[in-house]
């Protein structure tokens, strides 16, 4: 059977290693302009070359994301930053823009995917996009994996899907509330997120009014259509989430990563869901849903609280192994740590190592019985923490 | 320079005879148009009457579609009579280019109003799909529009006046709080206005049908009173949108008024427009300016110049930073950044690694000991400090 790609986002290039080292098959992530994630850090020109390097020696593909759609003034340098990229041997660029794809093609020879913001739903609309030179389509979010499998087969481009995350409300790229509302183009990067804004609606016709969350999304959640994607042969499998932070990354690429491989290798998928699950709900997320996967999204995909109200997770994101030497493990701390707190040490495979935080040092060697967060602590390191490495996020379960 | 509006009815077809300029006309069916109220024979037999006014029909197939859907619908489009009409309106790439295979003889006109911003995607789009015109965004400055109608070998429209959509979404979002058994059915239509915390006095018309939802901005778009520049680029049509989407009925009444006017420059026309107008990017699009504050101010500083990012702040004793690259600890000079881009200089000594061993040399990705220094916070970045 062959197994789908799975493509994690990096918003950074720390969040980059964590993907891969967690097991992505593909990273996608951007440079400092053209892209749809203007806040995100994204990489400049030397961390994608090193970015890319360190995803190249563990065979881990490389696609940046040009996703933007430009004005004329935007395209300036665009070619030469091509031409950058292709000396890199990045694998390929996710581009929704045909003026785009026309600087690309002129200035290298990069491949190129077509974003899921073109809103490409169709076979029809997939064939023209190949005339266009386009190697592989990001499907909108609004087909459904039986769709997707009758797209690839008319129009034989490979497919991706987005198979977890935060999703538009909107079919993407056709939603410009904040270019109109807030002066900042949605399409270039300035999403304010009005769909997660709380209206006041009324309906004169029906002589009713109403205040709710109406246009905003439950996040997707594909770990029980893994055996479907799979079946019907999906190239890629994408993870959203480039603005989340690396315990997202690392937790997702650790569930999706261990269900790719399950259900190809023939194992019971029904019986390992539950621990995947528990995985993906170990970060904070909006309740999930099958997204359109099966079954178009109906009303029930509406997620009716507000921002603050996100589920926060069964862990809190405790913070990440930055060295390990041959006595300590050096912990960059997001969050601080009470007296005592059993914390997990997530390896890269394998089951989370459990730790009794009652010896924590600073960075003076002072023993610290509740640690602060953004600080380092080093944590001594015994037999049980030898698999410990660089990168590996520490968690804790919530209370 | 040329109108074109959308028509419901026959009376619409009257008003748009009796308009000077106005020389075609938008015809929605239902199962194919986003506003669509109309059946596929209505369609058709508004098309009919229209061509009996000597008005050019155009067939609106607008709406964005899945595979099923566009299965579905191709076959609907079939299934009529495309002889009456004089074009094919689309969105999506797959309409286009099931027009361009299966509708040859009838002309394309293609929508690109949703980002299309840029000349080269617009030339190919042209040198692709061979359309009979483009339907260009409202978020193009009056000289951009300006340059389309010159470099473009086709020709070109923009909305003249009418509602401005700001998003489309093929989930039914009204029917939870507004709808009823009755709108389950496929030709229902509910119709909100929609304020959000943000923009409370700004209630956004919105519909949702069987193609999904729709919000449009609470003003309209109107050029009608500045169209000289355009009309001497040779801006091929203008539209004007009289459809409002409380009323299922007549969409096109008093079109006839709002031409003359507008051909006449006559000074009342903005009076005669009873709704909100606003027009904000026509003079400029600077929906990218604030782009550049978002960002932290030493992220773009983070090239082979920066060696460490400060990761832990041991007041009054020491810093821990974290090495991005292999720096020597004397010998360079070398200055703090903070997230608001101030800097310090960093006068750094007594280097040790974690276990307390002291370092001249730091390596790549290790975490280093180093002397405190006042002001100087987690996530500030260090820098070499040479001459530029």
């Amino acid at each position: 059977m062959m197994k789908p790609e799975l493509l994690a986002p990096a918003g950074s290039l720390e969040k980059l290693k964590v993907a891969v080292l967690y097991g992505a098959d593909a990273v996608f992530f951007s440079g400092q302009k053209y892209s749809l994630r203007a806040r995100a850090d994204n990489f400049t020109l030397d961390e994608i070359a090193e970015g890319v390097a360190f995803a190249k020696r563990r065979g881990v593909k490389t696609y940046i994301t040009l996703n933007a759609f430009l004005h004329d003034e935007d395209l300036e340098g665009l070619g030469e930053f091509c031409q950058f990229l292709d000396a890199q041997g990045v694998t390929g660029v996710i581009v929704s823009d045909l003026g785009v794809i026309d600087v690309i093609q002129k200035s290298s020879k990069l491949n190129v995917h077509l974003s899921t913001q073109a809103s490409c739903l169709n076979s029809a609309s997939a064939s023209f996009w190949k005339s266009q030179g386009v190697e592989r389509i990001v499907l909108g979010r609004e087909v459904s994996i039986r769709e997707a499998l009758e797209i690839k087969a008319k129009c034989g481009l490979e497919m991706e899907m987005f198979t977890h995350g935060a999703m538009c409300m909107a079919y993407s790229g056709n939603c410009v509330i904040s270019n109109y509302t807030a002066g900042r183009d949605s399409n270039r990067g300035g999403c304010i997120q009005s769909c997660r804004f709380q209206y006041q609606q009324a309906s004169p016709d029906k002589g009713c009014s109403s205040e709710s969350f109406f246009m905003s999304s439950k996040d997707m959640s594909g770990l029980e259509h893994i055996p479907e994607f799979c079946d019907a042969g999906i190239d890629s499998l994408k993870i959203e989430g480039r603005m989340k932070s690396l315990f997202y990354v690392a937790s997702l690429c650790r569930a999706y990563r261990k269900a790719i491989d399950i259900y190809t290798a023939g194992e019971d998928y029904a019986a390992a869901l539950p621990e995947l699950q528990a995985e993906v709900n170990s970060i904070p997320h909006r309740d999930y849903f099958g997204a359109s996967f099966s079954k178009p999204a109906g009303m029930l995909s509406v997620f009716q609280d507000r921002q603050g109200t996100i589920r926060s997770g069964t862990h809190q994101f405790t913070g990440v192994v930055l060295e390990k030497s041959d006595r300590f493990a050096a912990v960059r701390l997001y969050a601080p740590m009470t007296q005592d707190q059993r914390i997990e040490i997530v390896p890269f495979r394998g089951e989370p190592i459990p730790v009794q935080a009652t010896q924590v040092y600073d960075l003076t060697g002072n023993r610290l019985a509740s640690p602060r967060q953004d600080c380092v602590v080093c944590i001594p390191l015994d037999e049980q923490l030898a698999q410990v490495e660089a990168l590996n996020i520490v968690r804790a379960a919530r209370v | 320079m040329k109108f074109t509006t959308f028509v419901t009815s026959k009376e619409d077809i009257l008003a748009c005879a009796a308009a000077p300029n106005l020389e075609e006309v938008l015809i929605e069916p239902t199962q194919l148009s986003r506003e669509g109220r109309l059946s596929l024979e209505e369609a058709e037999s508004l098309a009919k009457e229209a061509a009996q006014h000597g008005l050019k029909p155009t067939l609106v197939w607008d709406i964005l579609m899945t595979e099923t859907e566009f299965a579905t619908r191709s076959k609907l489009v079939a299934g009529m009579n495309l002889e009456l009409f004089t074009a094919i309106r689309t969105q999506d790439p797959g309409a286009a280019v099931w027009v361009r295979e299966n509708a040859p003889g009838t002309p394309l006109q293609l929508v690109v109003e949703n980002s299309n911003h840029n000349m080269p995607a617009l030339l190919r789009w042209v040198a692709e799909l061979r359309p009979q015109r483009l339907v260009l965004s409202t978020q193009l400055p009056e000289d951009k529009l300006i340059a389309c109608c010159q470099q473009l070998d086709t020709e070109c429209e923009v909305l003249g006046a009418g509602k401005i959509l700001l998003f489309y979404s093929k989930r039914h979002l009204l029917q939870a709080n507004f709808g009823n058994d009755e709108d389950a059915n496929d030709s229902h239509w509910i119709y909100a206005d929609s304020s959000s915390e943000e923009s409370a006095s700004r209630p956004f018309p919105t519909i949702e049908n069987e193609h999904g939802t729709f919000m449009y901005l609470n003003k309209d778009h109107f050029i009608l009173d500045s169209l000289a520049r355009l009309d001497a680029a040779g801006m091929h049509t203008i539209r004007i949108d009289l459809r409002d989407p409380q009323v299922d009925g007549h969409a096109a009444q008093g079109i006839d008024t709002v031409c003359a006017m507008t051909v006449s420059n006559d000074p009342g026309l903005d009076t005669v427009w009873t709704r909100p107008t606003s027009a904000p990017f026509f003079k400029r699009n600077k929906t990218d300016k604030q782009f550049a504050r978002m960002k932290p101010q030493t992220r773009l500083l983070r090239d082979a110049k920066c060696v460490a990012e400060v990761v832990s702040v041991e007041r009054g004793e020491l810093l821990g930073l974290f090495t991005l690259r292999e720096f020597d600890t004397d010998g360079a000079s070398y200055k703090f950044v903070a997230h608001d881009g101030s800097e310090l200089p960093a006068e750094l000594e007594s280097f040790s690694d974690i276990t307390g061993n002291p370092l001249t040399r730091c390596s790549a990705h290790q975490v280093v000991r180093c002397s405190w220094i006042k002001g100087v916070k987690a996530g500030a970045i260090l820098v070499r400090d040479e001459p530029v």
